[in-house]
């Protein structure tokens, strides 16, 4: 199974790689919107991490971009704080506020999995 | 002389013997100058004016009976002077006056003065002649014959004397007419001279006359009377009636009367046989001699004492009346313009007033462009009149006595002339007298409402037979009329009656005037009241001491009291219970300064927050003398703008939290993934530990992140309810084993169980932050939960028709301090050396997005309070939106 990462911050993602190549995933990792457009055109992963707050272009614009490109491809948004009622986020699949403790975020990567049957 | 003329001249002189009456004697002479012409008949004409007019006819007449005197056969024996017969030769182409067949005219002259002419036409054959120039005549025609010489003769005779005998005729009637009309005079002068001396007898007035040395010549009855001499003891005598001190004046009158002046009514004295001085008003006038030259002087005195008297009588009685009227005025304060009428039309009515039997006050009423009856005084009968006349006779009263009275007493007013004249209303359009009265301003004296012209309504309404009206002007307008009679006494109105009420009127208009005036102050000033206590704002006036002068409703009912409670004390001791005035109160700040001031203060007794605004009054010197205070309850406003304040910095405050959380979190993020990471390769037991501190405490940063974000996030609240038991037995579990840690007793009061509308998690998070923080305030004591209906709701609430659930979490702690007690809900506000200083502003807002507040009591080593008041579901009430 292959993840695209995506994040403006370069230590994130490298933390983010590392623990999720633990899990045994295949880890792509972009470091902003433009690159995640691109990476997903190139390497079609299975699925997409997105963070929100992104300088060029923000996560939801990307999360439009992608479910346009496929709209069957599983996003999870990474979001600074609780966005539940923010109704722009509805269009993804999940959403994880972001902590150190990355369990949240694996244990949402195996639901989606699971209920995407992706493996 | 021949036969004929002698006769003729007999029947002249017969004549002479009835020259008395003119017309016979005219009458006779044509007669006799006819049959002694043997003619038909005859006119004389006489001049008169130039012209000749038919005094006289025999057996003819004529319509031309004026002719000129230069016309004709007249005019010309006249012009000519002598008689002239004017047979048919001489009459062809001539016009005669009258148609005939002869004529002859004699003219009758006197000297050269023509006097007039007597025709005779027609004479009249006594005989026919066999002469051949008759032959051919008509039968008429032989009937008539010509004038002869001898005709001549006689009527030459007849001119001189007969002139002489109508002039002597005329000249007698003339003198007997005259003679007549001396007569006539002679006796009217008798007659007259009968009537002066009567006059001059009957007369009241002295008539006396002196010659030029002031020696009576002439004195009357009328003197006698007034000076007490007769006519004896004074006639030939000087006059004794100038009194010393008036010598010199009646030389200088005396001086005129030479001069050939009348002195007309000169008000002067003169002095009596008893040596009483009167006063008298005098005309002198010289008396003249027939040929002119003044011989004397007359003087016609009239005694006026007794109209002095009256005169007097009635200044005095005004002045009365004026200074009665003046005190009147003076207590009008205590007056009211009707009781002021009333007396007013009392004092016209009253005997020793003016002593009208009815007085009716008419006023303008621009409303409705009518005059309008007021107010009447006086009997409705002959009855009621005879008896108030009679027990006025009786009782004897002074008019003043009477006002005294009346002021004290309430007047009826219901009196039947007063019901009968309140329906009288008559429009300013009509031109009736009392309408043009008031118009015009003029007075009207109506003597006979028959004969003059009079009001219709006032006949029918107040049966008067005379009456006058007496218009009241108030500085040139127009304001009333005041409307009099004497219907029971008959009594006619004089000219002095009238001009009394006049002025008395004036008077009366001015005191209507300012009674209206007084009136509408009054007026005014209850508006002012009304106003005043209508404020809801507190308003009091106080003197430079702080006493209270005067307060209205409001202010009595914010602090409970009644006014003479209130009233004469200290403010600051009503207000702030304090024994002086506060240093920070806008009062005590205008009194010392001397300016307005404006502040707003806490009110502990009153309960609230007030913006108080404080004014000096000052003196004329401009010395402080008092303040007025306004005194506005601005809680509920201080409340909304703290709000306002309070939600702007959220919002402020959730900008920059929701920055810096974004910010910080990526880092952290990252320091917490890779000390994780490192932690499960390291082996070294020391490494580990340290490493372990950095994951410790980069979860607590995150902790903390994340409670920022949750407080400035808004999040949905339920619309499900949730039992409040449930929530409590809950959080019961939750907090014991903490509370346990500080020794404290825990307490849990629930009354009822109560559905709650609302979002159970943030609600929790509300309970467990009250019950955290009262077990963090208290060691060894005591913290109660109660949960019960609330019966009594704060100020704040402004809907109180809802029902509230009351959450009170209480502790033995160590308290607030007051002045933080204010700002423990402002967000990062703390006290304690662990914490965000979120946890009661997150809770004050989840209360208010709930529709509740939050409230804190709290005393210094005492404990504290905290209330939580929630909106509670009516029955059915589900689905209202709670929504924060």
């Amino acid at each position: 199974m292959k993840i695209l990462v995506v994040d403006d911050e370069k230590n994130i993602l490298m933390l983010y790689k590392a623990e999720l190549e633990d899990e045994g995933y295949e880890v792509i990792t972009a470091n902003s919107g433009k690159e995640a457009i691109e990476l997903f055109e190139t390497q079609n992963p299975d699925i997409v991490t997105l963070d929100i707050m992104m300088p060029d272009i923000d996560g939801i614009q990307v999360l439009r971009q992608l479910k346009q490109k496929n709209p069957n491809i599983p996003v999870i948004m990474l979001t600074a704080y609780d966005y539940r009622d923010d109704f722009s986020i509805w269009a993804s699949d999940a959403y994880v506020v972001k902590s150190s403790d990355l369990t949240p975020l694996k244990e949402t990567i195996k639901e989606i999995a699971e209920k995407f049957g992706i493996k | 002389m021949k036969e004929k003329e002698r006769q003729a001249l007999f029947e002249l002189l017969k004549l002479l013997e009835i020259y008395e009456d003119i017309d016979i004697l005219l009458e006779r002479l044509i007669y006799y100058v006819c049959e002694l012409m043997n003619a038909q008949g005859g006119i004389i004409r006489l001049i008169k004016n130039g012209y000749l007019h038919i005094t006289a006819t025999y057996n003819i007449s004529s319509d031309k009976t004026i002719l000129k005197s230069d016309e004709g056969i007249c005019g010309e024996v006249l012009k000519e002077g002598k008689v002239k017969t004017f047979n048919k030769a001489q009459l062809e182409g001539k016009q005669l006056d009258i148609p005939a067949y002869s004529a002859i005219c004699i003219p009758l002259k006197i000297k050269e003065e023509n006097i007039g002419t007597i025709a005779v036409y027609n004479k009249m054959q006594k005989y026919f002649s066999d002469d051949t120039a008759t032959k051919n005549l008509t039968v008429s025609e032989k009937n008539f014959g010509e004038f002869d010489e001898e005709d001549v003769a006689i009527g030459e005779l007849f001119s001189a004397i007969a002139s002489l005998i109508i002039l002597k005729s005329l000249k007698f009637n003339e003198l007997r007419e005259r003679e007549i009309h001396t007569m006539k005079v002679m006796a009217q002068i008798e007659e007259l001279k009968s009537y002066l001396e009567s006059l001059i007898q009957s007369s009241a007035d002295a008539i006396i006359a002196t010659d030029m040395d002031n020696i009576v010549t002439a004195w009357n009855k009328g003197a006698e009377n007034i000076f007490g001499y007769t006519n004896e003891e004074v006639i030939e005598k000087p006059l004794p009636i100038i009194p010393d001190f008036l010598r010199e004046m009646e030389k200088i009158y005396f001086e005129r009367i030479k001069n050939d002046e009348i002195l007309k009514d000169i008000e002067t004295i003169m002095v009596t046989k008893e040596g009483k001085l009167v006063e008298v008003s005098l005309t002198m006038s010289p008396i003249k001699s027939s040929n002119g030259e003044i011989i004397g002087v007359s003087r016609i005195i009239r005694d006026i004492t007794e109209k002095k008297r009256l005169e007097r009588d009635l200044i005095r009685r005004n002045e009365e009346l004026t200074k009665i009227l003046f005190i009147s005025s003076a207590v009008r304060s205590t007056l009211d313009l009707n009781k002021l009428l009333r007396m007013i039309l009392t004092v016209i009515t009253m005997g020793e007033g003016l002593g009208f039997n009815r007085a009716v006050l008419f006023l303008v009423d621009e409303e409705n462009n009518v005059l309008k009856g007021v107010m009447a005084v006086g009997p409705s009968s002959y009855e009621e009149a005879w008896q108030i006349w009679s027990s006025m006779a009786r009782e004897k009263k002074t008019l003043f006595e009477v006002l005294d009275e009346l002021n004290k007493r309430e007047f009826e007013q219901d009196s039947f002339l007063e019901r009968l004249c309140r329906n009288i209303s008559i429009p300013l359009s009509d031109n009736t007298p009392i309408v043009r009265a008031v118009k015009e301003g003029k007075i009207f004296n109506i003597k006979d409402v028959h004969k003059e012209e009079a009001d219709p309504v006032i006949i029918q309404q107040l049966g008067s037979f005379a009456y006058a009206v007496i218009p009241l002007f108030s500085k040139d307008k127009a304001i009333g009329a005041v409307w009099v009679d004497n219907l029971y006494t008959r009594k006619p109105i004089t000219e002095q009656d009238i001009h009394f009420l006049k002025g008395f009127a004036d008077q009366v208009a001015g005191a209507i005037e300012n009674a209206w005036i007084f009136d509408k102050i009054e007026k005014a000033e209850k508006e002012l009241e009304m106003l005043f206590n209508s404020i809801t704002d507190l308003i009091y006036y106080t003197d430079e001491n702080y006493t209270i002068k005067k307060v209205n409703h409001s202010f009595l009912n914010a602090i409970g009291l009644k006014e003479n409670e209130v009233v004469g004390k200290k403010c600051f001791k009503l207000i702030h219970r304090t024994n002086s005035p506060l240093q920070e109160c806008p009062h005590r700040k205008a009194i010392e300064t001397g300016r307005p001031q404006v502040g707003e203060l806490e009110e502990n007794y009153l309960e609230g927050v007030y913006l108080i605004s404080s004014s000096p009054i000052f003196d004329k010197n401009n010395n402080v003398i008092g303040t007025i205070n306004v005194a506005k309850n601005i809680t509920e406003l201080r409340n909304l703008k703290e709000k306002i304040i309070s939600m702007e910095k959220m919002a402020a405050l959730g900008e920059m939290a929701a920055k810096v959380a974004h910010e910080i979190r990526n880092p952290l993020l990252a320091i917490g993934g890779f000390a994780k990471r490192l932690d499960k390769d390291l082996k070294e037991e020391k490494s580990k530990e340290y490493i372990k501190v950095i994951i410790e405490e980069v979860k607590r940063l995150e902790r903390i992140l994340n409670e920022i974000l949750s407080f400035v996030k808004p999040y949905p609240i339920g619309k499900e309810s949730f039992k409040i038991k449930g929530l409590v037995d809950n959080v019961i579990n939750f907090v014991e084993s903490t509370l346990k840690e500080n020794n404290n007793e825990f307490k849990v009061i629930v009354k009822e169980d109560f559905s709650v509308p609302g979002n159970y998690d943030k609600l929790k998070e509300v309970l467990l932050n009250l019950i955290s923080n009262a077990n963090e305030a208290t060691k060894d004591g005591l913290i109660t939960l109660k949960i019960e209906k609330a019966d009594k709701l704060p100020v704040e609430i402004p809907d109180i028709q809802k029902e509230y659930l009351l959450i009170e979490v209480e502790d033995t702690g160590c308290g607030i301090q007051k002045e933080n007690l204010k700002r423990i809900f402002d967000p990062f506000f703390t006290t304690k050396i662990s914490g965000t200083g979120l946890g009661l502003a997150i809770s004050k807002r989840i209360v208010e997005e709930h529709g509740g507040i939050i409230k804190v009591e709290s005393e210094i080593n005492k404990g504290t309070i905290f209330r939580v008041y929630l909106p509670l579901h009516k029955e059915g009430g589900e689905n209202e939106d709670f929504g924060g």
